[in-house]
């Protein structure tokens, strides 16, 4: 297990615990109807809020390897992890192509 | 001629705003940006901790150790192959020590000593 998915799953437990407070300062930033000053409040505090909490901080990691980059999100795994498992026949419906 | 259109402009308006009263559907003319669509949204955190798998999961994965979670339900030849190759050893006389009984184990004693 690598320290980058420890870290992720932190982020992903933060996004949970911030979600309600950051959907209303969202709403009430992007809400033309109130006060310019109100909104620019709310859009303070979002930006107050931890970098980690944004659901955009979150990266899909390879759930074997915890690999980054070249993850199937279908099968949550990395590139190479997927090749042995699908030559290996353990992913269902996944074939290698010949023709 | 202007006159006549603006009044009908303006009784479309009151009937689209009688018709929304009605349905209960927002009456927003001017187009004002009132970020409902931010409250529309669903709340997608509770999936997100999903996504690695727990340490139950874990233990789960790791094939061998199956057959000694669930019992003898579960058939794994790899790990009756593996126990069976471990029999061979050990009835050559190869089998891998009991614990305390290896080669560390006896250094430790003799330092206790």
């Amino acid at each position: 297990m690598r320290s980058r998915v420890f870290r992720d799953m932190n982020a992903r437990k933060a996004v949970v615990s911030k979600e309600l407070e950051r959907t209303i300062w969202r709403y009430m930033s992007r809400n033309t109807t109130l006060e310019p000053q109100i909104r620019m409040q709310a859009q303070l505090a979002l930006g107050r809020t931890p970098r980690e909490a944004s659901p955009s901080a979150i990266k899909n990691r390879c759930v074997v390897t915890g690999r980054g980059r070249g993850v199937f999100n279908d099968w949550k795994l990395c590139r190479f992890q997927f090749r042995l498992r699908a030559l290996n026949g353990d992913l269902p419906g996944v074939d290698k192509a010949s023709w | 001629m202007s006159g006549a259109a603006a009044t009908q402009a303006l009784r479309r308006l009151k009937v689209a705003e009688v018709s929304s009263k009605i349905f209960g559907n927002t009456f927003n003319p001017t187009g004002e940006r009132t970020g409902n669509y931010i409250l529309r949204q669903n709340f997608r955190g509770e999936n997100m901790v999903r996504y690695y798998p727990s340490q139950l999961d874990r233990n789960l994965i790791k094939v061998p150790r199956i057959s000694r979670l669930v019992g003898d339900k579960l058939y794994d030849i790899d790990e009756i192959d593996r126990l069976n190759a471990i029999d061979k050893r050990r009835a050559r006389g190869k089998g891998a020590p009991k614990k305390g009984e290896g080669k560390r184990a006896a250094m430790a004693k003799k330092k206790k000593k």
